[in-house]
Protein backbone atom coordinates (compact mmCIF):
# COMPACT_ATOMS: atom_id res chain seq x y z
CA UNK A 1 0.00 0.00 0.00
CA UNK A 2 1.23 3.43 -1.16
CA UNK A 3 1.83 6.16 1.21
CA UNK A 4 -0.34 8.21 -0.35
CA UNK A 5 -3.03 5.54 -0.21
CA UNK A 6 -2.46 5.04 3.33
CA UNK A 7 -3.54 8.65 3.98
CA UNK A 8 -6.68 7.99 1.33
CA UNK A 9 -7.79 5.36 4.02
CA UNK A 10 -7.04 7.39 7.19
CA UNK A 11 -8.76 10.46 5.83
CA UNK A 12 -11.78 8.35 4.47
CA UNK A 13 -11.66 6.78 8.21
CA UNK A 14 -11.40 10.41 9.91
CA UNK A 15 -14.39 11.12 7.74
CA UNK A 16 -16.97 8.38 9.33
CA UNK A 17 -15.97 9.95 12.23
CA UNK A 18 -16.60 13.42 11.53
CA UNK A 19 -20.31 12.27 8.96
CA UNK A 20 -21.03 10.46 12.19
CA UNK A 21 -20.75 12.73 14.66
CA UNK A 22 -22.12 15.26 12.72
CA UNK A 23 -25.27 12.98 11.91
CA UNK A 24 -25.32 12.29 16.10
CA UNK A 25 -25.22 16.19 16.85
CA UNK A 26 -28.16 16.63 14.18
CA UNK A 27 -30.18 14.03 15.64
CA UNK A 28 -29.63 14.79 19.27
CA UNK A 29 -30.66 18.38 18.22
CA UNK A 30 -33.75 17.49 16.70
CA UNK A 31 -34.89 14.98 18.98
CA UNK A 32 -34.37 17.81 21.70
CA UNK A 33 -36.90 19.85 19.90
CA UNK A 34 -39.13 17.28 18.72
CA UNK A 35 -39.63 16.05 22.85
CA UNK A 36 -41.50 19.37 22.82
CA UNK A 37 -44.70 18.07 20.68
CA UNK A 38 -45.33 16.09 24.23
CA UNK A 39 -43.57 18.25 26.77
CA UNK B 1 -2.02 4.53 -5.44
CA UNK B 2 0.14 7.12 -7.00
CA UNK B 3 3.53 5.44 -7.11
CA UNK B 4 1.43 2.38 -8.21
CA UNK B 5 0.02 4.01 -11.07
CA UNK B 6 3.28 5.51 -11.66
CA UNK B 7 5.11 1.83 -12.05
CA UNK B 8 2.78 0.03 -14.17
CA UNK B 9 1.77 2.87 -17.06
CA UNK B 10 3.37 2.90 -20.30
CA UNK B 11 5.73 5.13 -21.20
CA UNK B 12 4.54 7.68 -22.67
CA UNK B 13 1.12 7.63 -21.80
CA UNK B 14 -0.65 10.82 -20.50
CA UNK B 15 -0.90 10.58 -16.50
CA UNK B 16 -4.03 12.59 -16.32
CA UNK B 17 -5.08 15.34 -14.01
CA UNK B 18 -5.79 14.17 -10.13
CA UNK B 19 -9.46 14.91 -10.89
CA UNK B 20 -9.66 12.55 -13.69
CA UNK B 21 -12.00 9.05 -13.68
CA UNK B 22 -8.61 6.93 -14.07
CA UNK B 23 -7.04 8.26 -11.35
CA UNK B 24 -10.14 7.65 -8.69
CA UNK B 25 -9.70 3.58 -9.72
CA UNK B 26 -9.39 1.88 -6.61
CA UNK B 27 -6.69 -0.81 -6.66
CA UNK B 28 -7.32 -3.91 -5.71
CA UNK B 29 -8.72 -5.26 -2.20
CA UNK B 30 -9.67 -1.19 -1.47
CA UNK B 31 -12.68 -1.92 0.71
CA UNK B 32 -15.69 -0.39 -0.51
CA UNK B 33 -17.00 0.50 2.71
CA UNK B 34 -14.17 3.58 2.64
CA UNK B 35 -16.59 5.42 -0.06
CA UNK B 36 -20.23 5.87 1.72
CA UNK B 37 -18.38 8.58 4.09
CA UNK B 38 -17.49 10.25 1.34
CA UNK B 39 -20.51 10.65 -0.32
CA UNK B 40 -22.16 11.07 2.69
CA UNK B 41 -19.88 14.34 3.01
CA UNK B 42 -21.14 15.56 0.15
CA UNK B 43 -24.79 14.75 0.50
CA UNK B 44 -24.83 16.28 4.43
CA UNK B 45 -23.30 19.99 3.29
CA UNK B 46 -25.29 20.31 0.32
CA UNK B 47 -28.24 19.31 2.61
CA UNK B 48 -28.42 22.74 3.87
CA UNK B 49 -30.69 23.77 1.20
CA UNK B 50 -33.14 22.37 3.86
CA UNK B 51 -32.39 24.39 6.52
CA UNK B 52 -32.08 27.55 4.44
CA UNK B 53 -35.54 28.67 6.43
CA UNK B 54 -33.63 29.29 9.38
CA UNK B 55 -32.23 32.51 7.34
CA UNK B 56 -34.93 33.48 5.81
CA UNK B 57 -36.21 35.74 9.11
CA UNK B 58 -32.77 36.97 9.55
CA UNK B 59 -32.71 38.15 6.07
CA UNK B 60 -35.95 39.79 6.08
CA UNK B 61 -34.85 42.15 8.30
CA UNK B 62 -31.57 43.28 7.03
CA UNK B 63 -33.09 43.71 3.41
CA UNK B 64 -36.42 45.53 5.08
CA UNK B 65 -38.44 42.97 2.77
CA UNK B 66 -41.46 40.80 2.87
CA UNK B 67 -41.08 36.89 3.00
CA UNK B 68 -41.63 36.26 -0.56
CA UNK B 69 -38.81 38.19 -2.31
CA UNK B 70 -36.74 35.99 0.12
CA UNK B 71 -38.59 32.60 -0.35
CA UNK B 72 -37.50 33.14 -3.83
CA UNK B 73 -33.56 32.53 -2.75
CA UNK B 74 -34.48 28.57 -2.00
CA UNK B 75 -37.04 28.30 -4.82
CA UNK B 76 -34.53 29.26 -7.71
CA UNK B 77 -31.77 27.20 -5.58
CA UNK B 78 -33.99 24.16 -6.19
CA UNK B 79 -35.42 25.07 -10.00
CA UNK B 80 -31.16 25.06 -10.98
CA UNK B 81 -30.49 21.87 -8.67
CA UNK B 82 -33.08 19.95 -11.26
CA UNK B 83 -31.71 21.64 -14.33
CA UNK B 84 -27.95 21.21 -12.75
CA UNK B 85 -29.04 17.18 -12.36
CA UNK B 86 -30.71 17.21 -15.81
CA UNK B 87 -28.25 18.79 -18.11
CA UNK B 88 -25.30 17.58 -16.25
CA UNK B 89 -25.87 14.48 -15.23
CA UNK B 90 -23.68 13.07 -18.51
CA UNK B 91 -20.99 15.41 -17.97
CA UNK B 92 -20.93 13.70 -14.50
CA UNK B 93 -21.07 9.90 -15.65
CA UNK B 94 -18.35 10.80 -17.96
CA UNK B 95 -15.96 12.82 -16.11
CA UNK B 96 -16.50 10.49 -13.05
CA UNK B 97 -17.10 11.40 -8.93
CA UNK B 98 -13.88 13.41 -8.18
CA UNK B 99 -13.84 16.06 -10.59
CA UNK B 100 -17.87 16.31 -10.02
CA UNK B 101 -17.65 16.35 -6.33
CA UNK B 102 -14.81 19.62 -6.62
CA UNK B 103 -17.17 21.32 -8.92
CA UNK B 104 -20.07 20.65 -6.74
CA UNK B 105 -18.19 21.96 -3.74
CA UNK B 106 -16.66 24.99 -6.08
CA UNK B 107 -20.20 25.54 -6.57
CA UNK B 108 -22.06 25.13 -3.87
CA UNK B 109 -19.53 26.59 -1.13
CA UNK B 110 -18.65 29.71 -4.06
CA UNK B 111 -22.40 30.84 -3.94
CA UNK B 112 -22.44 31.30 -0.08
CA UNK B 113 -19.44 33.49 -0.26
CA UNK B 114 -21.13 35.13 -3.00
CA UNK B 115 -24.30 35.40 -1.07
CA UNK B 116 -22.45 36.37 1.63
CA UNK B 117 -20.92 39.54 -0.42
CA UNK B 118 -24.13 40.22 -1.40
CA UNK B 119 -25.59 40.62 2.26
CA UNK B 120 -22.18 42.18 3.48
CA UNK B 121 -23.07 45.01 0.30
CA UNK B 122 -26.91 44.90 0.89
CA UNK B 123 -27.25 43.76 -2.75
CA UNK B 124 -29.85 41.15 -3.00
CA UNK B 125 -29.89 39.92 -6.59
CA UNK B 126 -26.03 38.94 -5.43
CA UNK B 127 -27.87 36.78 -2.95
CA UNK B 128 -30.22 35.49 -5.71
CA UNK B 129 -26.94 35.19 -7.83
CA UNK B 130 -24.72 33.66 -5.40
CA UNK B 131 -27.14 31.30 -3.40
CA UNK B 132 -29.82 30.49 -5.85
CA UNK B 133 -27.64 30.43 -9.03
CA UNK B 134 -24.28 29.61 -8.33
CA UNK B 135 -25.28 27.43 -5.07
CA UNK B 136 -27.84 25.46 -7.16
CA UNK B 137 -25.27 24.20 -9.66
CA UNK B 138 -23.32 22.84 -7.05
CA UNK B 139 -26.69 21.38 -5.20
CA UNK B 140 -27.51 19.55 -8.55
CA UNK B 141 -24.21 18.19 -9.54
CA UNK B 142 -23.68 17.00 -5.91
CA UNK B 143 -26.66 15.58 -5.36
CA UNK B 144 -26.73 12.97 -8.28
CA UNK B 145 -22.60 12.16 -8.34
CA UNK B 146 -21.71 10.35 -5.24
CA UNK B 147 -24.85 8.15 -6.04
CA UNK B 148 -24.18 6.47 -8.94
CA UNK B 149 -20.58 5.99 -7.36
CA UNK B 150 -22.08 4.16 -4.91
CA UNK B 151 -24.72 1.81 -6.90
CA UNK B 152 -21.81 0.64 -8.57
CA UNK B 153 -19.62 -0.09 -5.60
CA UNK B 154 -22.86 -1.63 -3.85
CA UNK B 155 -24.16 -3.81 -7.27
CA UNK B 156 -25.80 -6.27 -4.92
CA UNK B 157 -27.46 -3.25 -2.48
CA UNK B 158 -27.82 -0.59 -4.24
CA UNK B 159 -30.82 0.51 -1.86
CA UNK B 160 -28.76 0.20 0.97
CA UNK B 161 -26.13 2.10 -1.02
CA UNK B 162 -28.62 5.25 -2.38
CA UNK B 163 -30.18 4.88 0.74
CA UNK B 164 -27.01 5.82 3.05
CA UNK B 165 -26.35 8.96 0.53
CA UNK B 166 -29.41 10.15 0.44
CA UNK B 167 -30.13 9.99 3.97
CA UNK B 168 -27.29 12.09 4.05
CA UNK B 169 -29.15 15.24 2.23
CA UNK B 170 -32.26 15.10 5.05
CA UNK B 171 -29.84 14.64 7.77
CA UNK B 172 -27.74 17.71 6.70
CA UNK B 173 -30.70 20.19 7.54
CA UNK B 174 -30.69 18.66 11.09
CA UNK B 175 -26.74 19.78 11.08
CA UNK B 176 -27.16 23.24 9.84
CA UNK B 177 -30.40 24.29 11.11
CA UNK B 178 -29.49 24.48 14.43
CA UNK B 179 -25.50 24.97 14.06
CA UNK B 180 -26.39 28.25 11.61
CA UNK B 181 -29.33 29.25 14.54
CA UNK B 182 -26.33 28.92 16.96
CA UNK B 183 -23.67 31.31 14.84
CA UNK B 184 -26.45 33.60 13.96
CA UNK B 185 -26.61 33.92 17.87
CA UNK B 186 -23.07 34.48 18.77
CA UNK B 187 -21.95 36.67 16.16
CA UNK B 188 -23.46 39.53 16.48
CA UNK B 189 -26.33 41.40 18.62
CA UNK B 190 -29.11 40.46 16.41
CA UNK B 191 -29.04 37.66 13.56
CA UNK B 192 -29.48 40.15 10.78
CA UNK B 193 -26.13 41.83 12.01
CA UNK B 194 -24.65 37.95 11.78
CA UNK B 195 -25.81 36.40 8.19
CA UNK B 196 -22.64 37.25 6.57
CA UNK B 197 -19.98 35.70 8.95
CA UNK B 198 -22.21 32.83 9.47
CA UNK B 199 -22.52 32.14 5.69
CA UNK B 200 -18.49 32.27 5.40
CA UNK B 201 -18.06 29.99 8.76
CA UNK B 202 -20.47 27.29 7.21
CA UNK B 203 -19.41 27.86 3.30
CA UNK B 204 -15.81 27.07 4.86
CA UNK B 205 -16.16 23.92 6.71
CA UNK B 206 -18.47 22.68 3.75
CA UNK B 207 -15.65 23.31 1.15
CA UNK B 208 -13.36 21.28 3.70
CA UNK B 209 -15.63 18.37 4.00
CA UNK B 210 -16.26 17.94 0.20
CA UNK B 211 -13.13 18.36 -0.46
CA UNK B 212 -12.43 15.83 1.69
CA UNK B 213 -14.99 13.66 0.26
CA UNK B 214 -13.42 14.30 -3.14
CA UNK B 215 -10.04 12.99 -2.16
CA UNK B 216 -11.20 9.53 -0.67
CA UNK B 217 -13.74 8.84 -3.45
CA UNK B 218 -12.50 6.25 -5.95
CA UNK B 219 -14.34 4.44 -8.22
CA UNK B 220 -14.48 0.26 -8.60
CA UNK B 221 -11.87 -1.03 -11.11
CA UNK B 222 -13.79 -2.28 -14.29
CA UNK B 223 -13.92 -6.37 -13.73
CA UNK B 224 -14.17 -5.74 -9.60
CA UNK B 225 -17.14 -7.18 -7.95
CA UNK B 226 -18.27 -7.85 -4.73
CA UNK B 227 -16.95 -11.04 -3.10
CA UNK B 228 -19.42 -13.91 -3.71
CA UNK B 229 -21.79 -11.56 -5.85
CA UNK B 230 -22.26 -12.86 -9.89
CA UNK B 231 -24.11 -10.52 -11.76
CA UNK B 232 -27.36 -11.64 -13.40
CA UNK B 233 -26.50 -13.10 -16.94
CA UNK B 234 -30.22 -12.53 -18.01
CA UNK B 235 -33.35 -10.12 -16.64
CA UNK B 236 -34.97 -11.02 -14.02
CA UNK B 237 -38.16 -9.61 -12.65
CA UNK B 238 -37.82 -5.72 -13.51
CA UNK B 239 -34.22 -5.93 -13.05
CA UNK B 240 -32.31 -5.74 -16.76
CA UNK B 241 -29.47 -7.61 -17.41
CA UNK B 242 -28.51 -4.96 -20.40
CA UNK B 243 -28.14 -1.23 -20.07
CA UNK B 244 -29.98 1.57 -21.88
CA UNK B 245 -28.42 5.12 -22.41
CA UNK B 246 -29.90 7.99 -20.90
CA UNK B 247 -30.63 9.38 -24.52
CA UNK B 248 -32.45 6.23 -25.00
CA UNK B 249 -34.07 6.01 -21.45
CA UNK B 250 -35.65 8.99 -21.42
CA UNK B 251 -37.66 7.61 -24.91
CA UNK B 252 -39.23 4.53 -22.68
CA UNK B 253 -42.19 5.22 -21.16
CA UNK B 254 -40.73 3.65 -18.49
CA UNK B 255 -38.58 6.79 -17.55
CA UNK B 256 -42.19 8.75 -17.75
CA UNK B 257 -44.20 6.26 -15.72
CA UNK B 258 -41.04 6.68 -12.86
CA UNK B 259 -41.43 10.38 -13.65
CA UNK B 260 -44.79 10.56 -12.80
CA UNK B 261 -44.56 7.89 -9.33
CA UNK B 262 -41.31 10.08 -8.18
CA UNK B 263 -43.27 13.50 -8.63
CA UNK B 264 -46.81 12.29 -6.93
CA UNK B 265 -44.87 10.78 -3.86
CA UNK B 266 -42.85 14.12 -3.51
CA UNK B 267 -46.13 16.60 -4.00
CA UNK B 268 -47.53 14.65 -1.90
CA UNK B 269 -44.66 14.89 0.73
CA UNK B 270 -44.37 18.11 0.56
CA UNK B 271 -48.21 19.22 0.96
CA UNK B 272 -47.64 18.18 4.67
CA UNK B 273 -44.07 19.28 4.67
CA UNK B 274 -44.63 23.13 3.50
CA UNK B 275 -47.66 23.36 5.90
CA UNK B 276 -46.03 21.14 9.15
CA UNK B 277 -46.82 23.66 11.85
CA UNK B 278 -49.59 25.77 10.86
CA UNK B 279 -51.19 22.68 10.10
CA UNK B 280 -50.91 20.56 13.64
CA UNK B 281 -51.98 23.94 15.01
CA UNK B 282 -54.83 24.23 12.83
CA UNK B 283 -55.57 20.70 13.66
CA UNK B 284 -55.19 20.76 17.43
CA UNK B 285 -55.67 24.28 19.17
CA UNK B 286 -53.93 23.31 22.12
CA UNK B 287 -50.23 23.12 20.00
CA UNK B 288 -48.24 26.43 20.99
CA UNK B 289 -45.71 27.29 18.64
CA UNK B 290 -42.63 25.40 20.10
CA UNK B 291 -44.50 22.19 20.05
CA UNK B 292 -45.67 22.63 16.52
CA UNK B 293 -41.64 23.40 16.27
CA UNK B 294 -41.43 19.95 17.81
CA UNK B 295 -43.33 18.29 15.36
CA UNK B 296 -41.41 19.64 12.48
CA UNK B 297 -38.39 18.06 14.50
CA UNK B 298 -40.35 14.68 14.14
CA UNK B 299 -41.16 14.64 10.25
CA UNK B 300 -37.69 15.89 9.45
CA UNK B 301 -36.68 12.67 11.70
CA UNK B 302 -38.81 10.09 9.82
CA UNK B 303 -37.75 12.09 6.51
CA UNK B 304 -34.14 11.36 7.33
CA UNK B 305 -35.10 7.99 8.77
CA UNK B 306 -37.01 6.37 6.07
CA UNK B 307 -34.20 7.01 3.15
CA UNK B 308 -32.03 4.58 4.63
CA UNK B 309 -34.67 2.22 6.00
CA UNK B 310 -37.08 2.06 3.38
CA UNK B 311 -34.32 2.41 0.59
CA UNK B 312 -32.40 -0.90 2.28
CA UNK B 313 -35.61 -2.83 2.45
CA UNK B 314 -36.04 -2.48 -1.23
CA UNK B 315 -33.40 -4.72 -1.29
CA UNK B 316 -35.32 -7.60 0.18
CA UNK B 317 -38.59 -6.82 -1.70
CA UNK B 318 -38.17 -5.15 -4.43
CA UNK B 319 -38.38 -2.10 -6.16
CA UNK B 320 -41.86 -2.30 -7.38
CA UNK B 321 -43.21 -3.74 -3.98
CA UNK B 322 -41.64 -0.95 -1.95
CA UNK B 323 -43.24 1.51 -4.09
CA UNK B 324 -46.51 -0.18 -3.71
CA UNK B 325 -46.17 0.91 0.10
CA UNK B 326 -44.70 4.12 -0.38
CA UNK B 327 -48.11 4.85 -2.51
CA UNK B 328 -50.48 2.88 -1.75
CA UNK B 329 -49.94 2.75 2.36
CA UNK B 330 -48.79 6.14 1.86
CA UNK B 331 -52.91 7.23 0.75
CA UNK B 332 -54.46 5.06 3.16
CA UNK B 333 -52.11 7.18 6.01
CA UNK B 334 -53.37 10.35 4.00
CA UNK B 335 -56.64 8.75 3.92
CA UNK B 336 -56.67 8.36 7.93
CA UNK B 337 -55.38 12.48 8.56
CA UNK B 338 -58.89 13.44 6.51
CA UNK B 339 -61.30 10.60 8.32
CA UNK B 340 -58.97 10.33 12.01
CA UNK B 341 -56.53 13.46 12.18
CA UNK B 342 -58.47 15.23 14.65
CA UNK B 343 -58.88 12.05 17.07
CA UNK B 344 -55.94 12.73 18.77
CA UNK B 345 -52.19 14.24 18.97
CA UNK B 346 -50.45 10.60 18.39
CA UNK B 347 -52.48 9.35 15.50
CA UNK B 348 -51.97 12.43 14.03
CA UNK B 349 -48.29 12.49 14.56
CA UNK B 350 -48.13 8.54 13.75
CA UNK B 351 -49.98 8.76 10.34
CA UNK B 352 -47.81 12.12 8.99
CA UNK B 353 -44.58 10.87 10.06
CA UNK B 354 -45.54 7.28 8.24
CA UNK B 355 -46.27 9.77 5.42
CA UNK B 356 -42.79 11.65 5.61
CA UNK B 357 -40.77 8.33 6.26
CA UNK B 358 -42.61 7.20 2.57
CA UNK B 359 -41.52 10.79 1.03
CA UNK B 360 -37.55 10.05 1.97
CA UNK B 361 -37.83 6.81 1.11
CA UNK B 362 -39.16 7.26 -2.60
CA UNK B 363 -36.17 10.07 -2.49
CA UNK B 364 -33.83 7.67 -1.45
CA UNK B 365 -35.08 4.27 -3.53
CA UNK B 366 -35.68 5.72 -7.17
CA UNK B 367 -31.94 5.19 -7.95
CA UNK B 368 -32.00 1.93 -7.33
CA UNK B 369 -35.14 1.18 -8.87
CA UNK B 370 -33.78 3.23 -12.30
CA UNK B 371 -30.48 0.83 -12.08
CA UNK B 372 -32.61 -1.98 -12.18
CA UNK B 373 -34.28 -1.37 -15.21
CA UNK B 374 -31.78 1.06 -17.30
CA UNK B 375 -28.85 -0.54 -15.64
CA UNK B 376 -25.94 1.13 -14.23
CA UNK B 377 -23.98 2.32 -17.41
CA UNK B 378 -25.54 6.15 -17.11
CA UNK B 379 -27.51 5.68 -13.90
CA UNK B 380 -26.62 9.02 -12.49
CA UNK B 381 -27.33 10.63 -16.11
CA UNK B 382 -30.84 9.49 -15.83
CA UNK B 383 -31.20 10.30 -12.24
CA UNK B 384 -30.30 13.64 -12.92
CA UNK B 385 -32.94 13.71 -15.90
CA UNK B 386 -35.48 12.33 -13.87
CA UNK B 387 -34.83 15.01 -10.76
CA UNK B 388 -36.83 17.33 -13.05
CA UNK B 389 -39.90 15.69 -11.34
CA UNK B 390 -38.84 16.84 -8.44
CA UNK B 391 -38.44 20.75 -9.49
CA UNK B 392 -41.67 20.54 -10.83
CA UNK B 393 -43.06 19.20 -7.29
CA UNK B 394 -41.74 21.53 -5.43
CA UNK B 395 -43.80 23.84 -7.32
CA UNK B 396 -47.09 21.95 -7.06
CA UNK B 397 -47.14 20.42 -4.09
CA UNK B 398 -47.35 24.07 -2.23
CA UNK B 399 -49.46 25.84 -4.82
CA UNK B 400 -51.87 23.04 -4.45
CA UNK B 401 -51.83 23.32 -0.88
CA UNK B 402 -51.91 26.80 -0.17
CA UNK B 403 -54.14 27.58 -3.11
CA UNK B 404 -56.58 24.92 -1.16
CA UNK B 405 -56.18 25.84 2.41
CA UNK B 406 -56.55 29.57 1.39
CA UNK B 407 -59.87 28.63 -0.33
CA UNK B 408 -61.17 26.88 2.62
CA UNK B 409 -61.11 30.06 4.99
CA UNK B 410 -56.92 29.45 5.69
CA UNK B 411 -55.15 27.70 8.81
CA UNK B 412 -57.68 30.16 11.43
CA UNK B 413 -60.26 28.13 9.92
CA UNK B 414 -59.03 24.72 11.54
CA UNK B 415 -59.08 21.12 10.27
CA UNK B 416 -61.94 21.61 8.07
CA UNK B 417 -59.39 23.89 5.57
CA UNK B 418 -57.41 21.21 4.89
CA UNK B 419 -59.69 18.35 4.11
CA UNK B 420 -60.08 19.12 0.71
CA UNK B 421 -55.93 19.81 -0.18
CA UNK B 422 -54.97 16.28 1.74
CA UNK B 423 -58.13 14.80 0.06
CA UNK B 424 -56.63 15.98 -3.47
CA UNK B 425 -53.19 14.69 -2.29
CA UNK B 426 -55.17 10.99 -1.79
CA UNK B 427 -56.05 11.42 -5.66
CA UNK B 428 -52.57 12.05 -6.34
CA UNK B 429 -51.27 9.32 -4.87
CA UNK B 430 -53.51 7.25 -6.48
CA UNK B 431 -52.12 8.32 -9.84
CA UNK B 432 -48.59 7.44 -8.55
CA UNK B 433 -49.82 4.25 -7.95
CA UNK B 434 -51.24 3.35 -11.02
CA UNK B 435 -47.76 5.21 -12.90
CA UNK B 436 -45.89 2.34 -10.69
CA UNK B 437 -48.56 -0.68 -11.24
CA UNK B 438 -47.77 0.17 -14.98
CA UNK B 439 -44.26 -0.12 -15.02
CA UNK B 440 -42.90 -3.32 -17.00
CA UNK B 441 -39.16 -4.36 -18.11
CA UNK B 442 -37.72 -2.40 -21.00
CA UNK B 443 -37.92 -3.56 -24.31
CA UNK B 444 -34.68 -4.85 -25.09
CA UNK B 445 -34.48 -2.50 -28.31
CA UNK B 446 -33.49 0.55 -25.78
CA UNK B 447 -30.95 -1.27 -24.23
CA UNK B 448 -26.94 -1.67 -25.37
CA UNK B 449 -25.94 -4.83 -27.04
CA UNK B 450 -24.49 -7.18 -24.06
CA UNK B 451 -20.69 -7.66 -24.64
CA UNK B 452 -20.41 -12.29 -24.23
CA UNK B 453 -19.51 -13.24 -20.97
CA UNK B 454 -19.90 -9.49 -19.26
CA UNK B 455 -23.61 -9.33 -19.52
CA UNK B 456 -23.78 -6.68 -16.18
CA UNK B 457 -20.03 -5.80 -16.35
CA UNK B 458 -21.28 -1.69 -16.11
CA UNK B 459 -18.02 -0.41 -15.81
CA UNK B 460 -16.77 -2.08 -18.73
CA UNK B 461 -19.55 -0.77 -20.35
CA UNK B 462 -18.84 2.53 -19.39
CA UNK B 463 -15.37 2.14 -20.60
CA UNK B 464 -15.78 0.81 -23.69
CA UNK B 465 -18.97 3.48 -24.84
CA UNK B 466 -17.81 6.30 -23.30
CA UNK B 467 -13.82 6.22 -24.40
CA UNK B 468 -12.73 6.15 -20.62
CA UNK B 469 -9.26 5.33 -20.06
CA UNK B 470 -6.40 6.40 -22.46
CA UNK B 471 -6.17 4.47 -26.24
Amino acid sequence: MSESQGAAKAAAVLLWVLVGGGLGYGVWQTVARASQLFG
Amino acid sequence: MSSQAASSRPAGARRGSFLDRERTVAPPGYSRWLIPPAALAVHLSIGQVYAFSVFKLPLQEHFGTEGTPIAVIFSIAIVMLGLAAAFGGTWVERNGPRKTMVASALFFCGGLFIASAGVALDQLWLVYLGYGVVGGIGLGLGYISPVSTLIKWFPDRPGLATGLAIMGFGGGALIASPLTNRLLNSYADAPENAIAPTMITLASAYLVLMLLGAWVVRVPAKDWRPAGWTPPQQATGMRAAADTTARNAIRTPQFWLLWVVLFTNVTAGIGILEQAAPMVQAFFSQIDAAAAAGFVGVLSLCNMAGRFVWSSTSDVIGRKPIYVVYLGVGLVAYLGVVLLGTSSVAVFVILTGIILSFYGGGFATIPAYLKDMFGGLQVGAIHGRLLTAWSAAGVAGPLIVNTLVDAGGGAEAGASAYRLPLSVMVGVLAVGFVANALVKPVDPRFQEPVASGSAASTAAGQDRREGVGKR
